[in-house]
């Protein structure tokens, strides 16, 4: 049986965990660095950089470098690099292959399945591209595996009695919280909810306008110019000042030469209160505060059913975060441990139980997302047609299989289209399309006569296969939902990927002989950042 | 205190003139210039320094770009 | 005890009455022998007995019963308002209240 990896995908860092007798390990690059910042770029001679040294050239050459890409996972956005346009799944792979060449360096050994996490409120099309992302690196994706739930495995609760931990997951682009029982190694979530478009990156944006507020305020109304390169050092130093602000109470933002005006150079400095970027961000920390009493509803819970809450993800380190949660779930203990670690090592666990190690723990996971068809329904403003039928209700435990029966709606009708939607708007359309299908040469009978069975079986993978079957004489169509908008890849676009990836990797400088020289005698011995 | 230091083989890092190089640098940011070579370092702002073969810290430079060059930010 | 919860007895391998923390201990028990990355029918099978029973007590307002699929069809309005109509269901209390918003 072959080396079993976990990896945390994330929106600001990666990182590739695997396990050593059961006990899952961050694997270090070469100079001992345990995460791999999420930037992928292209040099001046283009070479392809990533991680470091691609964060590095970042305020210098924003336009052939590429962060966060993880919040376009699952849009049709692309970005050019050097001489060829990528999609988001080929940005995400080329991080993914970097890390496993730094898993297979150090293991010595090639390693091609692994446990990938996303944020658990991504929806069906953001799971699909990093499954693909997986499998464009060259792994076989053995799971799509949701953050929060990830984190949790990692918790040993030796309780007898069962634990009810909240898991608030605040990452680089992506938050996430999520109910989950622990008794001894069954974990089981009870409930996810979460906004895919919040996290550090926001906050860093906010701090980004500050910064360059408070710059014109200095240099008498001179804005600050919108070109990339400057807006990129402006978001950098708002990233530093905010790290800063997690342990002081005040820092100073110093940025020599921001602009030039002919032949004078205008500095920024700034010193910044932590209270300043609190109250920058409280707005987007209230959202989350909500998101945590959904979860808790969904769960058919109230605070005091907690026993404790625990913080997972970068952004959790800003005091704000957990004075907030603190007061908003009053005598619940709340605690953290290794916020950026935990998620990749909870993958790695995983990936020891999906591959037959002798891992014992059990995990039960839901769907965020409800998941239902368009359907004629009645409403106080008489019949009207797309709305919203739910089959699998969010937060059902998964896999699962739900049926419902519909009827033809009027007199001879010939065929039913089925509209498969994800989300949790009553009209079907605001929510987000899967795909649809037709089932066609119905029996001619009257309206409401002709029943139609649709049948929804969703896999642990996010995979919805949604069947219509007309109960008569049993006409019937089915589709395998990924996504229609952003269609799976076919063998044949995955293969090209692939190849061209490897391509961009055959030519960086250093090949793999030169990283495992490198780490001869060499141990993990630094701390994340 | 630079002789202390490269008694102890630390050794700063050339920036200024060389080309930008990622492994060893990292960009504040760029400036147009059209009389210099795009992507040479025009001007350090924090000093970098090597021990052996590894980097201590990187050297924190300010890049030439030639004008008229509209990148987009994500 | 109803008839019908037997069959989900029988799957969690346990007879009733059985206290919530026996029904949980079963489920856990079944769990491991059927995970649901190898074994997905047991497992929703299993899945399934534990919901039914842990709802059992309060049988009346069980979330599942409230929805029912049988709908009357006035064609003619339904004529009006589409003519490719995917299907129809009658909404529930809860959905009613939902879309008044």
């Amino acid at each position: 049986m072959g080396i079993v990896v976990g990896i945390d995908l994330g929106t600001t860092n990666s990182l590739i965990a695997t396990l050593d007798d059961g006990q899952p390990w961050v694997i270090p690059d070469d100079e001992g660095d345990l995460l791999l910042p999420s930037y992928v770029g292209m040099s001046d001679s283009n070479q392809l950089l990533v991680g470091q040294s691609a964060m590095r050239q970042y305020a210098a050459a924003p336009e052939r470098t590429v962060k966060s890409i993880k919040r376009q996972m699952g849009t049709d956005y692309s970005v050019t690099l050097g001489d060829r346009t990528y999609s988001p799944q080929e940005i995400s792979a080329i991080l993914l292959k970097s890390l496993k060449q730094r898993a297979e360096s150090v293991l010595a050994e090639e390693i091609t399945q692994a446990v990938i996490t996303v944020p658990a409120y991504f929806t069906d099309a953001q799971r699909q591209a990093t499954k693909e992302a997986g499998e464009i690196a060259g792994f076989e994706v053995l799971q799509i595996l949701n953050e929060p739930t990830a984190a949790a495995l990692v918790f040993d609760v030796r309780a007898e009695e069962p634990e009810n931990v909240l898991v608030y997951d605040l990452g680089g682009g992506t938050f996430d919280v999520s109910i989950v029982e622990i008794a001894g190694d069954v974990t089981e979530v009870l409930a996810s909810h979460g906004n895919n478009r919040l996290g550090g990156d926001d906050f860093d944006r906010q701090l980004q306008r500050h910064l360059a507020d408070r710059f014109s305020q200095a240099h008498d109304g001179t804005l600050v110019p919108t070109d990339a390169a400057t807006q990129a050092r402006l978001l950098q130093a708002a990233e530093q000042a905010k790290m800063a602000l997690s342990d002081h109470a005040f820092t100073t933002v110093r940025e020599p030469f921001l602009v030039s005006e002919g032949d004078a150079a205008l500095h920024l400095e700034a010193e910044i209160a932590r209270e300043d970027f609190e109250n920058l961000i409280k707005p987007l920390l209230k959202d989350t505060l909500e998101a945590i009493d959904r979860a808790l509803a969904d769960a058919d819970m109230t605070a005091e059913d907690l026993d404790r809450v625990v913080l997972v993800g970068g952004s959790t380190r800003i005091p704000l975060v957990q004075q907030l949660v603190e007061s908003h779930l009053p005598g619940v203990p709340v605690s953290s441990f290794e916020v950026d670690l935990c998620v990749g090592l909870g993958a790695a666990l995983q990936a020891g139980v999906l591959a037959g190690e002798a891992v014992s723990s059990i995990l039960v996971d839901v769907t965020p997302h409800s998941l239902g068809i368009a359907a004629v329904m009645d409403t106080p403003m008489g019949r009207m047609p797309d709305m919203f039928s739910a089959i699998i209700p969010r937060n059902t435990v998964i896999p699962t299989s739900r049926s419902q029966v519909y009827h033809t709606s009027y007199d001879y009708q010939e065929a039913v289209e089925i509209e498969v939607y994800q989300g949790e708007n009553a009209i079907a359309r605001e929510n987000v399309p899967l795909g649809s299908f037709r089932v066609e040469e119905l029996p001619p009978k009257p309206g409401g006569s002709l029943q139609i069975e649709v049948h929804f079986d969703f896999d642990l993978n996010g995979i919805l296969t949604v069947t219509a079957t007309e109960k008569g004489q049993g006409k019937k169509n089915s589709l395998a939902v990924n996504d229609t908008e952003t269609r799976r890849l076919s063998s044949h676009d995955l293969n090209q990927a692939r190849a061209a990836i490897d391509s961009l990797f055959e030519a960086m400088p250093f090949s793999l002989e030169d990283l495992e020289a490198d780490l001869a005698g060499e141990s993990a011995d630094s701390e994340e950042e | 205190m630079r002789s202390v230091l490269s008694q102890h083989e630390v050794i700063a890092l050339p920036a200024v003139g060389e080309p930008f190089d990622p492994t060893q640098m990292h960009a504040l940011g760029q400036k147009i210039d059209d009389k210099i070579a795009p992507n040479t370092v025009i001007q350090e702002v924090v000093r970098g320094y090597r021990w052996k073969d590894r980097i201590l810290r990187e050297a924190q430079v300010i890049v030439a770009v030639a004008s008229k060059q509209e990148p987009n930010i994500h | 005890m109803q008839a019908h919860l037997q069959v989900h007895y029988d799957r969690l391998g346990i007879s009733p009455p059985a206290t919530p923390s026996d029904i949980k201990a079963a489920y856990h028990t079944q769990l491991k022998a059927f995970p649901a990355h190898s074994h997905p029918i047991e497992f929703k099978a299993i899945r399934a007995a534990y919901e039914a029973l842990r709802k059992a007590p309060k049988a009346d307002e069980n979330f599942f019963d409230v929805r029912p699929v049988e709908a009357k069809i006035d064609q003619s309005v339904v004529k009006q308002l589409r003519q490719q109509v995917s299907a129809t269901v009658e909404v529930t209390l809860e959905d009613l209240i939902l879309l008044t918003f």
